[in-house]
């Protein structure tokens, strides 16, 4: 699964900077801040669970 | 043994991947480099519970009481945590946070080994 987390993040990036270029040829500006924030929250989420893992798993590694 | 190539590979393709972000949206690029630093931790990590269990044999076997090697191991925790912290945010752009992860970290580290140093001190007491 890991490996495909970091692809999943990057095609969001991707997708958010090609949606903001688009958004802010066509003059509107703040729906693209809109999308930004949007696309970070998911990536935050998809992300969060990740590191989350990663700390239980030095808590039960060292006994932490 | 694959594990290298594994976190090299994951490394590398995490990186040029960060650096294509960056240009339009530095954000997601920092959260990418967050997911790609924990998740070649978390393969460290796994490699590194294998030493963990012989740290355990040796210590079972020359019977040292695990007061002595339990906040050894907690502070090596510690400061991997501290270490990762610190760069995340050094990363990021924030170099005064940084600063202040790694003082927590050092203050954890001397709080783990309180009991060690207690014990210390009182050995030293005994002999003079």
């Amino acid at each position: 699964m890991d490996v495909e987390l970091i692809f999943k993040i990057a095609a969001v990036g991707i997708l958010v900077a090609v949606l903001n270029i688009l958004l802010s040829r066509s003059g509107r500006d703040d729906q693209a801040l809109m999308v930004t924030l949007a696309a970070l929250v998911v990536v935050l989420a998809l992300v969060v669970q990740e590191i989350s893992s990663l700390f239980d798993l030095i808590k039960h590694l060292f006994g932490l | 043994m694959e594990l290298i190539f594994k976190a090299v590979i994951v490394g590398v393709t995490g990186a040029v991947l960060t650096v294509l972000i960056k240009k339009t949206n530095p954000e997601i690029a920092t959260v990418l480099a967050f997911a790609v630093c924990s998740l070649i931790a978390g393969l460290g990590m796994r490699m590194l519970s294998s030493v963990m269990e012989l740290i355990s044999l040796a210590q079972a076997s020359t019977q040292i009481s695990s007061a002595y090697t339990a906040p050894v191991i907690k502070c090596v925790g510690v400061g991997i945590c501290a270490k990762l912290g610190a760069d995340l945010c050094k990363d990021a752009g924030q170099t005064a946070v940084a600063s202040t992860v790694e003082l927590c970290g050092a203050g954890c580290a001397l709080y783990v080994s309180l009991p060690l140093i207690k014990t210390l001190l009182q050995l030293l007491g005994e002999l003079t």
